[in-house]
């Protein structure tokens, strides 16, 4: 057993952080306060990636032949924290990293692995993910956006929902129903779709979490090459239950929270609420949390690095993090009162980001279901 | 005499007379436009409804009228500084609430330094430790925007009178706050639970999940609870009992713990469209937040309930006074 990072991870984070600190601009806050989806942050992100990637940070636990340093996994635990901690510069490419790259390793051609690995490892490719439909949310497989072979290509019609960054993807990893008489977790597969495809109809949805965040996609005859296929054609569930692993997992919403707290913490110490054992208690039990989502994940991590299927440590793992995330959004506006709802201040991102995190990457109810039924061997309802 | 919820006749009718209002005018196209541009000629018209004069002292009206119709307006999540606006026309002087009670002048209740709905309002108060203050109005006005859609303003505030009829004024205040929140909630529940009844997964509604069912059903608890306790606040009021005070600061905070947990609950049954503007959800919830952070501060109200429960006074310094 062991509980402290290498002495190669601390030289890494230290590098990391020093890094960061020049290489984030004073306006940073400015450029991230509408959040990745917008136009600024989404730009930054690729002049700031790029700058990652040239000191091999970007994917530093990736194979070298895909653009990688062959880094333990752990490095990839260390690049989330700090870049989450400080509002994910990397914008909608921490999507990338975490698991479209992953996935496509997994599954992909050599031909879609030489396009599309060195691209996402040199931080000059955007991504966004087709998998929600209107009425296919919580119930993934009962999606009918269709991708029909005809010839060499595929035909795609349907619409997809909630998709973040679609405005600035290059790609979407499309989940598609290849086999029309097909249904639930058969006949599925996934597209690596370029979006600059005839018939792609993007719309935004406005929403409170911040600009262009959610995008209604539509797709009118989009025609493909068969090279767009990932993996076998009908073995769609199997891929992306491989990323859902990742992306689970893959965001260190702890990270962020942590740092929020210390915040909350300094301000309440400034507004002589510590005295307050109620408010005390309340940033204890956060920070308590902060602590539990912190190991839940390395747990995960930890366990992908030893080579052992996925399991339901990562939904749990999913869970802690988005308590977390709510607990704290909750205590910012506690502890800020009115000022927390007011656009800009740090309460109100908090907050705002808290209101989806237990939507977000598989309603928290589901991941209940997976961990009763996993874990416990409890019935379905 | 035997304990009754209802309103009497009065009370009702103009209570109905609010909902056949808010039907008509109200809308969820309305309700997201408000939250761009403040829509001051439908103020005028709710204001012409005789409701703010319902809390000058010389109208007559009742704490009880004020519930019931408070109840109406937060049921359609009636945007506005209504809460502040009874204030005013509670303890200005009769010049200057002639303005509120037609509609055409604003109050801001300040949480110094912010100011809510600071740059479209022309009184200004503040609330120091339970008593209502009057305030110059403040020169140098930033304006910041809000999770709710209110223009709020920030600037230095200074209170310089102390008002007559401060704990009456206040007293209907809270209550404004308290029948609206409850009753916003309520309705949110309601929506909640409609689409929770037609949006199908797993081929089933999703209602009949029980994950998704209990949530929602404890939202009703809790704001069925703050809007009994709103209207037996309202009677304390209304028959000047000696607790009176207590018991509508029992209720506005019962009412924002109730709204502000059930907004999250509802969030949740809703997914993603929760957060989306084009959703039914967020036009109750930014409101129902935003209530809840208006002053008196809920650390506050705590010590006073508290202290009123017979705990002997904290030592602690009241941040926001």
């Amino acid at each position: 057993m062991e509980f402290a990072w290498s002495k190669d991870d601390q030289e890494f984070r230290k590098d990391l952080v020093a890094f960061l600190e020049s290489e984030l601009p004073d306006d940073w806050q400015e450029i991230s306060r509408e959040g990745p989806g917008s136009d600024a942050q989404a730009e930054f992100s690729l002049g700031f990636c790029a700058a990652l990637a040239e000191r091999g940070w970007l994917t530093p636990h990736w194979p070298t032949e895909y653009g990688g340093n062959a880094a333990p996994s752990w490095s990839h635990a260390v690049l989330g924290e700090e870049l989450w901690s400080r509002g994910e510069p990397r914008g909608p490419q921490y999507m990338n990293v975490n698991w479209i790259g992953p996935t496509i390793m997994e599954h992909g051609s050599d031909e879609q692995k030489a396009l599309h690995l060195p691209a996402i490892s040199e931080g000059r490719v955007l991504w966004c993910q087709g998998f929600s439909e209107p009425e296919a949310g919580s119930d993934l497989v009962a999606l009918r956006t269709s991708a029909i072979a005809d010839g060499d290509d595929y035909i795609i019609n349907g619409s997809k929902i909630w998709t973040s960054y679609a405005n600035h993807a290059d790609y979407c990893f499309l989940l598609v129903r290849s086999d029309p008489e097909s249904s639930r977790h058969h006949g599925l597969s996934v597209i690596l779709l370029p979006m600059d495809s005839e018939g792609i109809e993007i719309r935004e949805i406005p929403s409170v979490v911040g600009k262009r965040y959610f995008h209604e996609l539509f797709f009118t005859d989009v025609r493909v090459p068969r090279s767009c296929l990932l993996g076998e054609e009908g073995e769609g569930w199997k891929v992306v239950s491989y990323s859902l692993q990742y992306e689970r997992v893959g965001a260190p919403r702890y990270a962020r929270a942590t740092v929020t707290l210390d915040r909350l913490a300094e301000l309440a110490r400034q507004k002589g609420l510590l005295d307050d054992p109620t408010v005390a208690e309340k940033l204890g039990r956060a920070r308590a949390a902060c602590e539990a989502a912190r190991v839940l994940s390395y747990r995960v991590i930890d366990q992908r690095a030893h080579g052992l299927p996925p399991s339901a440590d990562t939904n749990v793992a999913r869970i802690a993090g988005t308590r977390v995330d709510k607990l704290v959004g909750d205590l910012a506006l506690e502890l800020t009162g009115s000022s927390g709802l007011e656009a800009g201040t740090f309460a109100n991102a908090n907050f705002k980001l808290a209101m989806t995190a237990g939507v977000a990457v598989g309603a928290t109810e589901v991941q209940l279901n997976l961990v009763a039924s996993r874990m416990l061997g409890l019935p379905r309802e | 005499m035997a304990i009754n919820f209802d309103f009497d006749p009065v009370e009702q009718a103009m209570a109905d007379s609010v909902a056949a209002f808010c039907h008509d005018r109200l809308d969820a196209e309305l309700l997201r436009a408000a939250a761009e541009e403040f829509p001051l000629p439908l103020w005028k018209d709710m204001a012409e409804l005789g409701i703010l004069e319902l809390a000058c002292p010389d109208s007559g009206g009742s704490a009880s009228a004020l519930c019931a119709v408070s109840e109406q307006l937060g049921r359609a999540a009636f945007p506005g500084p209504l809460a502040a606006c009874v204030l005013g026309a509670a303890v200005l002087d009769e010049k200057k609430r002639a303005g509120i009670i037609a509609g055409d002048e604003l109050v801001s209740l300040a949480e110094p330094p912010l100011l809510p709905w600071g740059p479209l309002a022309t009184h200004f108060l503040v609330v120091k430790d339970g008593v209502v203050l009057r305030a110059d109005t403040p020169t140098d006005m930033q304006t910041s925007s809000t999770l709710g859609g209110e223009p709020w303003g920030r600037a230095a505030i200074e209170a310089n009178a102390a008002l007559a009829d401060s704990d009456r004024g206040l007293g209907l205040y809270l209550l404004t706050l308290a029948a609206w929140q409850a009753a916003a909630g309520r309705r949110l529940v309601e929506l909640a639970a409609e689409h929770a009844s037609t949006r199908q997964q797993f081929g089933r509604a999703i209602a009949s999940f029980q994950a998704v069912a209990h949530p929602l059903a404890d939202s009703v608890i809790q704001l069925d609870a703050s809007a009994a306790l709103a209207r037996s606040a309202a009677f304390a009021l209304d028959t000047g009992a000696s607790d009176a005070m207590v018991a509508l600061l029992r209720a506005r905070a019962s009412a924002d713990r109730a709204a502000v947990a059930a907004a999250q609950a509802c969030h949740q049954v809703f997914g993603a469209l929760g957060v989306s503007l084009e959703g039914p959800v967020f036009n109750y919830s930014r409101r129902m937040l935003q209530a809840a952070s208006l002053p008196p501060n809920p650390g506050w109200t705590m010590r006073r309930l508290a202290e009123a429960a017979g705990l002997p006074p904290t030592s602690l310094a009241d941040a926001a006074g």
